[in-house]
């Protein structure tokens, strides 16, 4: 006996049913339903005459001018200027480059290997071998500022920002010349 | 036999597209006489005008000949066209809507039942007893009815289904949704007429 909660279940299926896109063994269910249930069974009753009448409304004519109208307006389309945007142009090309397929074939090949200069590039780089860091640890070396000297109190002498920065640089000159003996930075005050 | 038939037509849609995309005018032309009506018969139940169905439909032909370039094999051709006008249909609901002032959602009913001086879109007394009909024409005017009181989206689904005689996939493509969309809205279309055509049913 057929129950509300398999009327819930096989009345969604009814338009379907009706249409016989269900599966057969979903179909057969649906059939074995509406065998016991009048509800559904006038539903899919329903479903059917309603196909049944829109499949029977009469075809609508079409004016007789229909196709001179048509061709008017094609004529008026083709006439019309059409603005083609740089990007239209592109696009065009693009498309018309596509449709070739050996043009399509030498497209593909060239944005490939597009592709891949930029990977080639970075495994080059990183075989590299690193340059020279000399420079950089002498960039590194920390000489005391002005601001830091003043900061920390351990400058007795008047602050003279030339002589402190003169100092700065021939510390730094004397370090990249390898020279310890002090000379660079005698003619660095002098400067 | 009804297979192979459909693959000659299948076929002959192929060869009149490649030619169309050469620009060659008998092609088009050919297509044209092979589709119009399916198509004028589409967007005449969906905008309930014969006028604007007609207007419509010379433009989904124009702009099936500016794109025909673009069209891919996919799609049948009658799905391509037919997406073509679904689209026309929206739009044209749209602009309506906008020169109305009104704002209103694709799932109402659409509005163009409210207009004046065209027969179908005069919703009929349901109420009068269907033995009081006399002619098919009349019989013709109250589904019309009906159907403009269906939601824009269900309308498209239940004419491409039971007008237009296309397949559930390939309303799928025509309408851009999913299958299981299409089995809904049929089946929710189906409900709303069998309410609105009730005396016609039992009668």
């Amino acid at each position: 006996m057929a129950t509300i909660r398999d009327c819930t279940r096989i009345q969604p299926l009814l338009s379907e049913y009706v249409d016989g896109t269900l599966t057969d063994q979903v179909s057969w269910d649906v059939k074995m339903h509406i065998t016991s249930c009048a509800v559904c069974a006038k539903i899919a009753d329903d479903f059917s005459a309603t196909s049944r009448l829109l499949g029977e409304l009469p075809q609508m004519e079409l004016s007789a001018n229909f196709e001179a109208m048509l061709t008017q307006r094609l004529a008026d389309e083709a006439l019309r200027p059409r603005q083609r945007t740089p990007w239209n142009r592109f696009t065009d090309t693009l498309s018309e480059i596509w449709q070739n397929s050996t043009r399509r074939n030498v497209m593909a090949t060239g944005v490939a290997v597009a592709a891949m200069v930029p990977l080639v590039v970075v495994i080059l780089n990183m075989n590299r071998p690193l340059p020279n860091t000399n420079v950089r640890q002498v960039a590194t070396t920390t000489v005391p500022t002005p601001a830091a000297i003043k900061s920390t109190g351990n400058d007795t002498s008047p602050l003279d920002p030339d002589k402190m920065w003169n100092g700065h640089l021939s510390a730094a000159a004397s370090e990249v010349l390898g020279d310890p003996s002090g000379l660079l930075a005698v003619r660095g005050e002098g400067m | 036999m009804l297979g192979e038939r459909s693959l000659i037509l299948t076929h002959s849609d192929a060869s009149l597209v490649a030619r169309c995309q050469k620009a060659d005018l008998a092609a088009f032309n050919e297509i044209v006489a092979r589709y119009k009506n399916k198509i004028f018969s589409y967007l005449y139940r969906m905008t309930g005008n014969a006028e604007d169905a007609e207007d419509l439909t010379q433009e989904v032909f124009v702009r099936m000949y500016t794109n025909i370039t673009s069209f891919r094999a996919e799609a049948s051709l009658s799905t391509w066209l037919f997406r073509i006008a679904g689209n026309l249909c929206v739009d044209s609901y749209r602009r309506s809507k906008k020169q109305r002032g009104l704002v209103h959602s694709l799932d109402a009913p659409f509005a163009g039942e409210e207009e004046e001086g065209t027969a179908t879109r005069d919703v009929p007394d349901l109420s009068q007893a269907p033995e009081t009909l006399v002619s098919r024409k009349e019989l013709a005017a109250h589904i019309q009815a009906a159907l403009q009181k269906l939601p824009t989206k269900l309308r498209a689904a239940i004419v491409l289904h039971d007008i237009e005689g296309l397949p559930y996939e390939d309303i799928a493509v025509a309408e851009g949704i999913p299958l299981g969309t299409v089995k809904s809205r049929i089946f929710n279309a189906r409900v709303a007429l069998r309410e609105h055509l009730r005396p016609y049913l039992e009668s």
